[in-house]
């Protein structure tokens, strides 16, 4: 208890002295405080990728359209083929926006050359493309016929320790677009019929990432989602299919949840 | 019913306050924006949207859970508390920002409603290092609300001081959700020493703080009259109380402040009418009894609100005998006009 006179009374119209000079020192803390806390939990934040999704922009893409192994644009990009993930808006996979598209032209598109209009997303030399306007993405069709076959070559049996994501995000569209914040959102993504994908980091620090299938072919997104964002072990057949690799893998009996990766090593990519 | 909210109507110093926590709170907003923007551009605006207003809104309610123990320990804090609703209610804007930008982010555009995805994208609810930690931003940000939307006196009215205070004693329990919330969220990403860290100092400097105001309170209560039972009981001295001030005692669960003021002295319940705030830490100015927390008044004679005001306080019988004040811990309805012990000048 204050043993003088003083008295503070929040309606009067000042503060005595004493009161008041104790609210200005609290002030100047708080300002040392605020500065001093934004600096500091900027500059510890591990960073933010330098991934691309170019929002706003539409560009049109054209190419051989193939749903194998998952929906995508094979473009000739300086004479190699150069696979264009496509990806619905949203955080929706691009089967419905295709199907859409395919009521209108009446005809099946697959394997056809088209010119697709959407927003490009692109990171570590993968590139994906929204189409982010529907069924209005299609431009027509393209007369640019050097789309060759799918180059395959099998990798054998692998074992391989990662991150489940969505492309979608951990490819441009967030950051971070990884780890347990965003868990949710790829969650989110995968059921929407994005395709899952592997992000694996060697030694060195170089990441890959390897499209995840079921050992038919068939997609296994909803098999998938409760190891997403964790680091896992999953063991499969390995393909590279000209610039992607793709893993046929038994989402039941094949995948391991690892320790958090604060808790582990690095993440070596395996054979 | 405006009438009785008066004491707590705009005034001059409320402004000041306004006008000093909003000036901080930009202060904040620039600094990190432009700090990120400089050192880590590649940051998306959604990010630095959702971590600004996260982080701002985390800093104001340390704030906010700090001025309570401090204005017990050094009353010249006191200012800091008197407004302390705006700061609450500001807390709660930023935490809205932070909680919805994070659901258009994270859970909408997708094949589910994004509430129902909020609930559901994560089900490790079993595990502790993988636990839905957005799930426990979400009942923190509904009680923040609850608080926000209760705040004004018309609900400390309708809904009574005892529920209303209880329901916003709820705030710790956001604090520890939002703990934990920060915790099994973004830390686990960053990793951070700083991000730890921090996490780490303001809880201590929250626990520590209550801690020490506690105990503060504890010695308080250890003025307790000694020889409890019926009737009169002795409490102290006449000079063991200041002039126009008062002192606390519990007598037979009662808790009681006696005042002494132009030579008498008076006793009347300690519980402020309006949050429950330590009259017998107040002052009598100009006749009044004046709460140390808002400033709501009451006579000491018959513990009523000067009109129009219409607060009214349960009030003691109290005798003076050989420079001892006796109290009679059996309270007289709210209102009761008790005639003051007079004290003989020598
Ligand atoms: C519906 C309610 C909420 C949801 C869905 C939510 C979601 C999230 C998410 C996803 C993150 C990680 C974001 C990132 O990567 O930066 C996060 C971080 C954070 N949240 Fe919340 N949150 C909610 C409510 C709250 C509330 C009420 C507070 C109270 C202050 C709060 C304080 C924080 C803080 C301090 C961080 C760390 C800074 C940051 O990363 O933004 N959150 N929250
Ligand atoms: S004036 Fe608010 S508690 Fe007394």
């Amino acid at each position: 208890m204050t043993n003088n006179d003083e008295f503070f009374i929040g309606w009067e119209t000042n503060a005595p002295p004493s009161y008041a000079k104790k609210g200005r020192t609290f002030v100047i803390l708080l300002i040392f405080i605020i500065i001093l806390l934004s600096l500091g939990w900027v500059i510890s934040q591990r960073g933010f990728a330098g991934s691309t999704f170019e929002l706003g922009k539409l560009s049109t893409i054209e190419g051989k359209l193939q749903i194998r192994p998952v929906p995508l644009l094979k473009v000739n990009y300086q004479g190699e083929p150069h696979s264009v993930l496509l990806i619905g808006f949203g955080k929706m996979g691009a089967e419905a926006t295709l199907s859409d598209i395919e009521k209108v032209t009446n005809e099946s598109l697959i394997g056809k050359n088209i010119k697709l209009r959407g927003t490009l997303i692109f990171h570590n030399g993968k590139t994906l493309l929204e189409l982010t306007q529907g069924s209005e993405s299609f431009q027509g069709f393209s007369n640019q016929s050097n789309a060759t076959n799918t180059k395959r070559r099998s990798l054998g049996e692998q074992s391989l320790k990662g991150e489940i994501l969505d492309p979608k995000c951990a490819l441009g569209v967030m950051k971070p677009g990884f780890g347990k914040p965003h868990r949710s959102c790829a969650v989110r993504c995968l059921s929407g019929g994005i395709p899952p994908i592997l992000k694996i980091t060697n030694k060195e620090g170089g990441v890959n990432y390897c499209i995840l299938l079921g050992e038919d072919g068939q997609a296994i997104n909803k098999k998938v989602l409760p190891y997403v964002a964790d680091q896992i072990r999953i063991c499969g057949t390995l393909e590279e299919q000209d610039d992607w690799l793709v893993l046929y893998t038994n989402p039941e009996s094949d995948i391991l949840r690892l320790s958090p990766f604060w808790m582990g090593d690095n993440i070596p990519m395996c054979n | 019913m405006s009438v009785s909210y008066q004491p707590v109507q705009w005034n001059r110093q409320k402004k000041v306050y306004d006008r000093i926590m909003l000036a901080l709170i930009g202060l904040f907003l620039v600094t990190f924006v432009v700090l990120q923007l400089l050192l880590q551009p590649e940051i998306t605006p959604e990010t630095l949207i959702i971590r600004a207003s996260g982080l701002l809104a985390f800093l104001m309610l340390h704030v906010i859970l700090c001025i309570g123990p401090l204005s017990r320990l050094n009353a010249r804090f006191m200012p800091l508390l008197y407004n302390r609703r705006h700061l609450g209610v500001s807390m709660f804007v930023f935490s809205l920002i932070h909680g919805l930008f994070n659901i258009i982010q994270f859970h909408s555009l997708g094949d589910v409603n994004p509430l129902y995805s909020l609930f559901t994208a994560n089900l490790q609810y079993g595990s502790l290092i993988n636990f839905p930690f957005q799930v426990l931003g979400f009942f923190a940000l509904l009680i923040l609300f609850l608080m926000a939307a209760t705040s004004h006196d018309f609900w400390l009215k309708n809904l009574g001081p005892k529920f209303w205070k209880s329901l916003h004693m709820m705030v710790y329990i956001a604090y520890g959700l939002i703990l934990f919330h920060v915790m099994l969220g973004v830390v686990q990403l960053e990793q951070s020493p700083v991000w730890i860290g921090t996490l780490a100092l303001g809880m201590v400097l929250v626990l520590g703080l209550h801690l020490a105001a506690a105990i503060k309170t504890a010695r308080h209560e250890k003025l307790e009259a000694k020889n409890a039972g019926e009737g009169f009981q002795e409490v102290c001295k006449i000079s063991d109380i200041e002039e126009n001030r008062a002192k606390i005692f519990t007598l037979n669960g009662e808790n009681i402040a006696v005042f002494k003021y132009d030579g008498k002295v008076s006793a009347v319940s300690n519980i402020c009418r309006h949050q429950h705030g330590p009259l017998g830490e107040g002052k009598i100015v100009d006749g009044c009894i004046t709460c140390p927390w808002h400033g709501y008044q009451y006579f000491p004679g018959n513990g009523q609100s000067p009109p129009p005001y219409t607060e009214k306080l349960e009030t003691y019988e109290v005798q003076i005998k050989d420079e001892k004040i006796y109290v009679n811990p059996k309270p007289h309805a709210e209102g009761t006009a008790l005639p003051p012990a007079q004290i003989e000048s020598q």
